[in-house]
């Protein structure tokens, strides 16, 4: 099937409709950087093309119950909204320039594979979960539970991503990246950290990795070692050299896997030893 | 005194209206009625021999309206330097018996739309034998390496005549030599040997303009073809040759290109374009993608220099030997003279009386190179500068010293036998030395270029 | 196929374009846009951006059917009456451009900079020009330029 259906809709209803009707063969459009790629470059032709740019959805809503994003909201959106986890908002920052920041929406970075994905990775260690829906139904899902693979997904093949929501902000939150320019290029490696301390211990962790692999993941060798802890520089430098442990990251074209495993310790030492106050590398 | 209204005055770019406004016309501006698009078929592999090119499934999608082969075009030979007495040339404009590089056009469908072409691109079956590539520069100087050129080796024959700066009928060698004194007994005499080894990768162009060209058969039998390039007189005279028509006939249009920095120099694919706009006698575009830039397009060769100076007791280099190899890929182009020029280049604007540079244009299976910014003088000037940094440390002596010491001065002869007479090389040391608020001992600062 | 109608330079158009089609492919090969060009089909160079509804996109990245009732200003909508804007006059003035191939995206980008922000920081000029790239300026004239209309 050469020619296709483009489909734009004001009501989640119709989306969701047109979702079952197509399933697979339906390209779900939100911003449009890397799927609009798809078609023009991978010479992907769905079935059908499903725009989300007219639906209700690109909102931020922020009450005592957390945090609640719509999947198209735009990074430009995102950053105009006070007191966010300072985590999403730096990684909101880091999306280069300001074009892409009017197209990329926090939905869409979700689903794109590394080098993309910075929100992603900032989400994950905010313990974010997704609102998924589908004709007469929902469910949520833990983005921690979400990634089942490259470029495969815990969703349904009639669900579309509604909002995300982060229930219970972690009061302490960062997230550090590396260029290769200071203001421009893709990402090698992102790290994001959320963190709340009792009693100047570590009661609540999560690290996430991004760039290394498809999809971010959880560091959760070195998150179980920091669990409890009074965060010293010792303490944390013997949980950050475990901080790839479980993955197989490969070279690409650019930098080896030994290049990027070590920068992700050391962006995640730096956020540590930020959070915990210390005078770090 | 006259007064002078442009001279000495600061004066607008005209361009800039055009670019600042967007009515700037670039190549993908032009168009035509009926206009066709071109795709290439491109060779998978780096090295093989071509068994069958299948293009009945091709060339029964609709909308395909022609699949141009080595057999439509006239005179299959990429000329490229061979108008200038460089050669023998070496590459087809289509192939049809092997392919020499990843990429390689091994076909073009021409089509009614830019989607339909693709699509027929991927109909066309092409069967290729692979041969073991050559695909590192040092391999393929090694005897026992895949010979990929048809004279049997994979180096560029200089000295016999058809290297653009030899008489006819001398010797051949594999490198192109510089010789000067006698730098046996310069080695022999030094206090110091200092050896460096550099390599200066291939380099993408990368102009945010990707080669376009549109080719136009008028009704009177000239063609006119319209292309962003920096050498429209390489384009006219290649494509004549190529389609045995007097240059006279072909008019060579090109307006602003969209930065080309040496990458739009050789006639990549204006012929290819002609061939086809010939052949289906309609006007035919052709415009890459920023992909077909980085992987096929022509870069910056990879240069690799080794270089050992012998140098004196008293700073003074008294000879040096230089081993340069440049990747000119799988096609000659104009790297012949891109290797001529570094050679001439490896003294940098030092005196060394004593010289033996061997400059060797190496073929490798991988994209044809070609010029970018200050051709062959770059990679030389990075090799040559490091290797008077590192003389300058290995013999203990201050860097500024040891350039001031061995800049070449007026009355000296060259590496390559020019009387020097506009040496400047000692005052433009003084003058960066003071912008950059360095302070230069007063020894240094009484030398000049007079001697 | 997909019927739009939108604003373009202050003027209506209404296009048939193929669903899978980008808004560069409608305004270059459809309706003969000069101030438009094909960079990269990434995002990355910027030299197809446009304003849609006042804000910057990569047309190469914007599927045709997104503009439908929107209104698009491209480079050459930005004089009016011939009057050039001064944004124009200060890459004129300072040289900004060599090729001029990629002056929409960096044009487009310091305009929709100045209409947030009037007096924007060095570092908020050099991430809003991360989106655009030059290989002829070294993009030193450019900042340039845009320094000198930050109040």
């Amino acid at each position: 099937m050469e020619v296709g259906e483009y489909y734009r809709f004001n009501k989640v209803k119709q989306a969701v409709d047109l979702k079952k009707k197509y399933g697979d063969e339906a390209l779900v459009v939100a911003g449009g950087t890397i799927a609009t790629q798809l078609i023009t470059r991978f010479g992907l032709r769905p079935k059908a093309i499903l725009s989300l740019e007219n639906l209700p959805l690109n909102y931020v809503k922020i009450t005592r119950a957390g945090v609640e994003i719509g999947a198209t909201t735009t990074v430009s959106n995102l950053l105009s909204i006070k007191n966010l986890p300072t985590a999403l908002v730096q990684a909101a920052r880091g999306i280069h320039g300001l074009a892409l920041k009017e197209m990329a929406t926090i939905g869409g970075n979700i689903f794109s594979p590394a080098p993309a994905g910075d929100l992603a990775t900032a989400l994950l260690a905010l313990d974010a979960d997704l609102l998924l829906v589908r004709t007469g139904g929902k469910r949520i899902v833990p983005l921690n539970k979400f990634y089942k693979g490259s470029l495969t997904y815990n969703m349904r093949r009639d669900e579309i991503l509604y909002a995300i929501r982060i229930s219970k902000v972690p009061k302490l939150s960062a997230f550090l990246k590396l260029t290769p320019y200071a203001y421009s290029g893709p990402t090698i490696c992102s790290a994001a950290v959320g963190m709340d301390l009792s009693d100047g211990k570590v009661a609540r962790l999560a690290i996430s990795v991004g760039g290394l692999t498809t999809h971010p993941y959880r560091a959760t060798v070195a998150e179980k070692m920091l669990k409890g802890k009074l965060l010293t520089e010792a303490i944390i430098d013997e949980a950050v050299a475990r901080v790839t442990d479980g993955i197989q990251p490969s070279d690409d074209g650019f930098y080896s896997a030994e290049y990027k495993s070590k920068v992700a310790q050391v962006l995640v030492r730096k956020i540590l030893y930020k959070l915990a106050g210390l005078n770090g590398r | 005194m006259a007064q002078f209204s442009v001279l000495g005055k600061p004066l607008v770019n005209v361009q800039l209206y055009g670019h600042v406004t967007g009515t700037t016309q670039y190549i993908d501006d032009i168009s035509f009625p009926g206009m066709l698009w071109i795709k290439a078929v491109r060779s998978p592999v780096p090295r093989g021999v071509i068994k069958k090119i299948d293009t009945e499934d091709a060339e029964r999608l609709p909308g395909v309206v022609k699949i141009i082969t080595a057999k439509d075009v006239p005179n299959n030979l990429h000329v490229n330097m061979a108008v200038v007495g460089i050669g023998p040339p070496d590459e087809p404009v289509l192939p049809d018996k092997e392919v020499n590089y990843k990429g390689e056009v091994i076909c073009l469908v021409v089509a009614r739309d830019e989607e339909t072409a693709l699509k027929a691109t991927q109909l066309v079956n092409v069967e290729i034998e692979e041969l073991p590539p050559v695909l590192d520069m040092e391999e393929a100087l090694k005897p026992s390496s895949p010979k990929i050129k048809p004279w049997n080796s994979n180096t560029f024959t200089f000295g016999s005549g058809m290297d653009g700066a030899t008489p006819p009928g001398g010797q051949g060698r594999p490198y192109f030599l510089i010789k000067r004194g006698n730098v046996d007994e310069a080695f022999k005499k030094a206090r110091h040997i200092v050896e460096g080894s550099y390599l200066v990768p291939p380099i993408e162009h990368a102009p945010i303009e990707p080669h376009v060209c549109v080719v136009k058969p008028e009704a009177d039998g000239k063609l006119t073809i319209y292309t962003a390039t920096q050498a429209p007189y390489f384009v006219r005279d290649n494509v004549a040759t190529i389609l045995n028509m007097p240059p006279s006939k072909i008019r060579v249009v090109s307006p602003a290109v969209g930065g080309g920095f040496g990458g739009k120099v050789d006639p990549e694919f204006e012929m290819m374009v002609a061939v086809a706009a010939v052949t289906v006698k309609k006007p035919v575009k052709w415009r890459w993608t920023r992909e077909e830039e980085f992987t096929v397009s022509t870069t910056r060769p990879a240069v690799k220099i080794e270089i050992q100076d012998a140098i004196s007791g008293d700073g003074l280099i008294l000879g040096r030997k230089a081993r340069l190899l440049h990747d000119a890929g799988a096609y000659s182009r104009t790297s012949p003279y891109g290797v001529i020029k570094a050679c001439f280049n490896l003294s940098g604007p030092y005196h060394i009386p004593n010289v033996e540079y061997r400059g060797y244009c190496v073929f490798t299976n991988r994209q044809p190179s070609s010029a970018m910014r200050g051709y062959g003088v770059f990679e030389v000037s990075f090799a040559v500068e490091l290797q008077m940094e590192k003389n300058a440390k290995t013999i203990g002596m201050d860097p500024f010293e040891f350039r001031f010491k061995n800049a070449y001065r007026n009355n000296q002869i060259s590496a390559s036998g020019k009387l020097i007479d506009d040496a400047y090389i000692i005052e433009t040391m003084k003058e960066a030395a003071a912008l950059a608020g360095i302070n230069l001992p007063a020894h240094l600062l009484s030398m000049s270029s007079q001697g | 196929m997909v019927k739009i109608r939108f604003k373009l330079d202050g003027a209506f158009v209404e296009v048939e374009a193929k669903p899978y089609q980008t808004l560069f492919n409608v305004l270059k090969d459809h309706l003969g846009t000069q101030s438009v060009h094909f960079g990269c089909g990434q995002g990355a160079c910027g030299a197809c951006m446009v304003l849609v509804n006042g804000k910057p996109r990569y047309s190469c990245l914007t599927l045709a059917g997104y503009v439908d009732g929107k209104e698009v200003v491209t480079l050459a909508g930005l004089a009016q009456d011939g009057e050039l804007t001064p944004i124009q006059r200060a890459f004129i003035e300072n040289n900004a451009a060599q090729c001029g191939y990629c002056m929409p995206g960096m044009i487009l980008t310091a305009k929709a900079l100045l209409d947030k922000s009037s007096k924007p920081s060095d570092e908020e000029i050099f991430d809003a020009l991360s989106g655009n790239l030059c290989r002829c300026t070294g993009y030193v004239p450019i900042v340039r330029a845009i320094k000198t209309l930050v109040r």
